[in-house]
């Protein structure tokens, strides 16, 4: 066999690692790298924590809350806690590191929360996302700094940001936060968040007004409110002024330099911010701070319109103005409980020019001064036309001594003048009410009615015809009087005048010798009679009204009637008489009278030949001894004039009577007799009258020869001492009236009785029997043998003519004389007459018993007939007036 | 007997792979180091219109159980942190036991591995809840659900794990019986 092997050491073989340990230990330290790595990156890249104080977390949120600068999250918050006194909330945010290093001690941390501002809205994106922390800070790294104190707002100037930073300080409210500084219309600054001053009166703000505007801000800068809009009212019309929309709502103050030299503005100047930009402007040359003088001025009466910030004026300059207004009621010092107003003046020295305090004690004096010695009064006045008032100080002329009272408390008490105070709002509705009262309405309702009658009146027909006719006639009638011969009438008459003149010189001196004669004073005792008797006329007149207002209702009557066709028939008639008027031989006739003139005044000188006779005879007495008779006649009429009353009475009732009569019937039967007498008139007989008119004035006129003839033999024929005899007759003549007249009295007891039976007439049957009256005479005026009148009464004056002509032939004189001697025998018997007058009374007295019926009936038909023609004349006449002056309907006749 | 050694390089042979328990350990370390992210970094993030929340596992499960969803936060908790923990801890016993043996006899050691391996992959349910939530509630800005990134320590940690349990070898469990099983030597023999 072989060699033995030699013995081979034989160890286990050396296991490596790789035997014992597995691959898979990689994986697990693979994984504590990764988490070493991790973690070591983690806190490598940690910022550094800063902390920021804030008054409240207000939504921050540990891990949530972002830290962002420019809109770039840098950082995290990582806690929210309480500072020790638990006084304000630290929030630790982790700051990015690279961010880190520029977070320095001008950094600025702010919440941006929502906010909606009538400038604009932000941080809406925070609605959703939760609130952010934003910071400001500028762009230079320097010392890190670890605590921070959180603004509220966002400032106004971010660092980095340059601007003016500047203060606003205002009294009157103008200052509103986050509003607009402008300039010129453009946004150049803004202003911050409004606190109330130290003084409690004023507001301050922080402003800033941005770079490169800041140089506009000098120190004679002023601000003034942008904000709404201006109205004004001017001489150019009405101006509406804004400076923009935005200002328009948002508001906003602008600013202007209106001085130049001055000083550019530094951080932190303090600038006044006014109202207006008149404020404004005034402030330029006074400071507003300057001192105020204050004084009291207490006005009486009621006194609306006074309010806080009118003007006060001294001399027509606005020096300041009122700060208060109160009411005060001291019955002790005023002596009446009525509520006096106490207005707080405050006027600034510094407008007159005297700055300072020492300015304020000066114009004090000066007031004192003026207050004392010139008269210088405080009072209201008005101060613009809508009704505001302002205090005028003003010399007021005889004004009592007064002081200003010094010791008054609050304030130096100006005494006070009346105010004078336009109330022009009251005067005009003053006037405006005196106007309202006029009863225009009834006026015009008046007015109205009366010129609707007036055409009623004026439109009728038959009034618009009877100017026609009217006109017509008045035509012929100037034809008339244009004849020459009318026109020669005045130089007549005026001769004849003067003949009268030296007649009634010839009686005059006959009037002397009755003086003698003591005639006067009977004639006075015949006066005095006479006046007794018209005192009874006048208590018989007493009962007249009433009489009258019954003949007054009776004519209203008469005038509601239907007269117009009355009326047609009367111009019918005018129609007829026209025709007759222009007969030839008419207008011949006023030749004739001119003759006829001629002859009258021949005769009239014969008549003062006459008279210069009777002059010499002894008539006086004999006329005394008439007037004596007379006097006697005049007292008997007297006492017959004492039952006139009662006879007025009566009248009055038969008056009334009368009223109620129904004459409708009668004046239709006036009408056809109207009608009937037109008929009449226009036959051929009565076409011939005025022809004998005519030939009968020429004989008139022969006549008028024959009578100065007779005139002539007159004279010669011893007339005076027959005249003196005719005067005897004439005396016995009223011996014998005095005896008729003692009988009046019973004469007119007996018309009274008369009357009183007349009143108890059955009137109506009166005025039935009156119609059957018309209509028989209606029937009369048909009748032929009227119709035949006419011709009749033409033959009647040709022997009128005739005789004449015998008289003339047959001599008259022996005729005349004659006559006075029947006449004589007439007055004799005139007595006698007067007997038988009363007789024939007493007889129709009893007639009237018997036939009561038929007594009365003539005297109703003459009085209706009397009043129907006045009424035809009243309407003719109101016609021609109407023709002539159409404004006599409104004005009247004048 | 058959021979011990490998008759072509002479190493000898063995019936256990040596290094099993060293993969074990070492996996089950990978696990133990991945599962301190899964939990504290968050394992879901909701983004919905105005927040942004996360949550970890243990903070989700209490917070549900604030809510009041008690039942799910118990399942949460049980699910996510009760049974890894326990399969970290079963997992450390066998392998500590196997070298060291254990009071607990065999069959019960074999149980639990038993156990532990089948319910293993089980955890990952967690993770497909994450991703299945996920991929529902991609609401762009109105609603929106993304897995954080606990969610993949959580996945790499059962991963890890049930590696550790694979490379256990469980026959090392029954090797010591015949030790104890072995009678002792010197004991008389007859």
């Amino acid at each position: 066999m072989t060699d033995p092997v030699p013995p081979i050491p034989v160890a286990p073989a050396r296991r490596s690692l790789w035997d014992r340990v597995s691959v898979v230990w990689l994986v697990p330290l693979a994984a504590l790298a990764v988490a070493v790595g991790v973690g070591w990156r983690t806190l490598e890249e940690k910022g550094p924590l800063i902390e920021i104080e804030f008054e409240d977390a207000a939504g921050v949120i540990a891990r949530e809350t972002e830290l962002r600068f420019r809109n770039v999250t840098v950082g995290v918050v990582e806690r929210v806690r309480f500072t020790s006194d638990l006084a304000r909330v630290v929030v630790g945010v982790r700051v990015e590191p690279d961010v880190a290093p520029y977070v320095d001690a001008d950094a600025r941390f702010w919440v941006v929360r929502p906010e909606i501002t009538p400038q604009r809205i932000t941080g809406l994106e925070t609605v959703l996302s939760g609130v952010f922390i934003e910071g400001s800070w500028d762009n230079l790294p320097s010392e890190p700094q670890e605590r921070f104190e959180g603004l509220d707002t966002a400032p106004l100037l971010r660092p980095g940001q340059d601007g003016l930073e500047i203060t606003l300080r205002s009294v009157d409210g103008t200052l509103t936060s986050a509003a607009p500084l402008i300039y010129q219309g453009v946004t150049v600054g803004q202003v911050g968040q409004p606190v109330i001053g130290d003084d409690g009166v004023s507001v301050t703000a922080p402003a800033v007004v941005y770079a490169p505007y800041d140089r506009l801000v000098t120190e004679a800068t002023v601000f003034w409110d942008a904000s709404g809009f201006s109205l004004s009212v001017g001489a150019a019309g009405a101006e509406v002024d804004f400076d923009s929309l935005s200002s328009l709502i948002v508001g906003g103050l602008a600013f202007d330099t209106f001085v130049s030299g001055a000083s550019p503005a530094q951080d932190g100047d303090t600038f006044e911010a006014f109202l207006y930009e008149e404020y404004a402007r005034d402030s330029i040359f006074t400071d507003p701070n300057s001192p105020v003088l204050e004084l009291l001025a207490v006005f009486s009466g009621n006194i609306a319109g006074l309010a806080v910030g009118a003007p006060v004026e001294l001399g027509g300059l606005r020096v300041g103005e009122v700060t208060d207004v109160d009411g005060l009621i001291d019955p002790d010092r005023f002596g009446d409980t009525d509520v006096h107003l106490q207005a707080v003046l405050a006027i600034q020295p510094a407008r007159l020019g005297l700055d300072g305090e020492e300015g304020r004690d000066e114009i004090l004096q000066i007031l004192q001064t003026r207050v004392s010695e010139e008269g210088l009064r405080a009072r209201l006045a008005t101060g613009s036309l809508l009704g505001g008032l302002k205090v005028q100080l003003t010399e007021v002329p005889e004004s009592e001594p007064a002081q200003i009272d010094l010791a008054a408390l609050p304030y130096p008490q100006l005494p006070v003048a009346p105010s004078q105070i336009t109330d022009i709002a009251g005067t005009a509705e003053g006037l405006l009410e005196r106007v309202d009262n006029l009863p225009v309405e009834q006026l015009l309702d008046s007015a109205i009615g009366f010129l609707d009658n007036a055409s009623v009146l004026v439109a009728s027909e038959d009034t618009q015809a009877i100017p026609g006719e009217v006109r017509a006639l008045l035509g012929d009638v100037r034809g008339v009087t244009n004849s020459p011969e009318v026109q020669a009438l005045p130089g007549q008459l005026a001769q004849t005048l003067g003949e009268i003149d030296a007649t009634i010189a010839e009686v005059r001196t006959i009037l002397g010798e009755v003086q003698e004669q003591d005639a006067i004073n009977r004639v006075l005792a015949a006066v005095d009679t006479i006046n007794a008797t018209f005192t009874q006329l006048n208590t018989a007149t007493a009962g007249l009204p009433d009489l009258v207002q019954s003949l007054n209702d009776l004519a209203t009557k008469v005038n509601g009637l239907q007269i117009e066709p009355l009326l047609t028939e009367l111009d019918g008639l005018a129609t007829d008489a026209r025709a007759l008027v222009n007969q030839p031989g008419l207008q011949t006739l006023p030749n004739r009278v001119a003759l006829a003139v001629d002859q009258t005044t021949a005769a009239l000188e014969q008549a003062r030949d006459i008279l210069t006779d009777v002059n010499a005879a002894d008539v006086a007495p004999r006329l005394a001894a008439t007037l004596d008779s007379a006097q006697a006649a005049a007292a008997s009429i007297q006492t017959a004039a004492a039952g006139a009353p009662a006879l007025v009475e009566r009248l009055n009732a038969l008056a009334d009577k009368a009223n109620a009569l129904e004459i409708e019937p009668l004046l239709d039967e006036l009408t056809g007799v109207s009608a009937d007498a037109r008929a009449v008139l226009q036959q051929p007989g009565v076409q011939e009258l005025p022809q004998r008119l005519v030939a009968l004035a020429d004989q008139a006129t022969v006549a008028l020869n024959d009578a100065s003839e007779v005139l002539t033999t007159l004279n010669d024929a011893d007339l005076a001492n027959r005249l003196a005899s005719a005067i005897a007759s004439g005396e016995q003549a009223a011996t014998s009236i005095r005896t008729a007249a003692d009988q009046l009295p019973s004469i007119a007891q007996r018309i009274d009785a008369l009357v009183a039976r007349a009143n108890e007439l059955p009137l109506d049957q009166l005025v039935g029997q009156l119609t059957e009256l018309a209509t028989s005479a209606n029937t009369l005026v048909s009748a032929e043998s009227t119709q035949a009148l006419p011709a009749d009464l033409s033959a009647s004056l040709a022997e009128v003519q005739a005789i004449l002509q015998e008289a003339r032939e047959a001599g008259v004189v022996t005729n005349a004389s004659a006559a006075l001697e029947s006449a004589r025998a007439a007055a004799d018997t005139l007595p006698g007459l007067v007997e038988r007058a009363g007789t024939l009374l007493d007889q129709a007295s009893t007639t009237l018993g018997t036939f009561s019926e038929t007594s009365g009936v003539v005297r109703e038909a003459q009085r209706a007939i009397q009043e129907v023609s006045a009424a035809a004349q009243a309407i003719a006449d109101l016609a021609r007036t109407i023709e002539r002056n159409p404004n006599s309907l409104i004005f009247g006749r004048d | 007997m058959g021979t011990a050694t490998c008759g072509r390089c002479g190493s000898r042979l063995v019936s256990r792979d040596p290094k099993s328990l060293g993969r074990a350990w070492a996996w089950w370390l990978a696990g133990v180091l991945a599962y301190i992210p899964a939990n504290l970094w968050p394992m879901l993030r909701t983004r919905t219109l105005w927040q942004e929340e996360s949550s970890t596992i243990i903070g989700g499960a209490l917070e549900l159980w604030r809510y009041g969803n008690m039942g799910i936060s118990v399942i949460i908790l049980v699910a996510s942190v009760g049974i890894p923990l326990a399969k970290f801890f079963a997992i450390a016993y066998l392998a500590l036991s196997a070298r060291n043996g254990a009071r607990a006899s065999p069959g019960v050691r074999m149980r639990l591995y038993e156990v532990v391996e089948y319910i293993g992959r089980w955890s990952m349910i967690d993770v497909f809840v994450v991703a299945i939530l996920a991929s529902l509630v991609q609401l762009n800005v109105v609603a929106r659900i993304d897995p954080g990134p606990a969610s993949l320590a959580f996945a790499l940690s059962v991963i890890f794990t049930m590696l550790s349990a694979q490379a256990f070898d469980p026959r090392m469990i029954w090797d010591g019986i015949e030790a104890e099983a072995r009678p002792p030597r010197d004991a008389p023999s007859a």
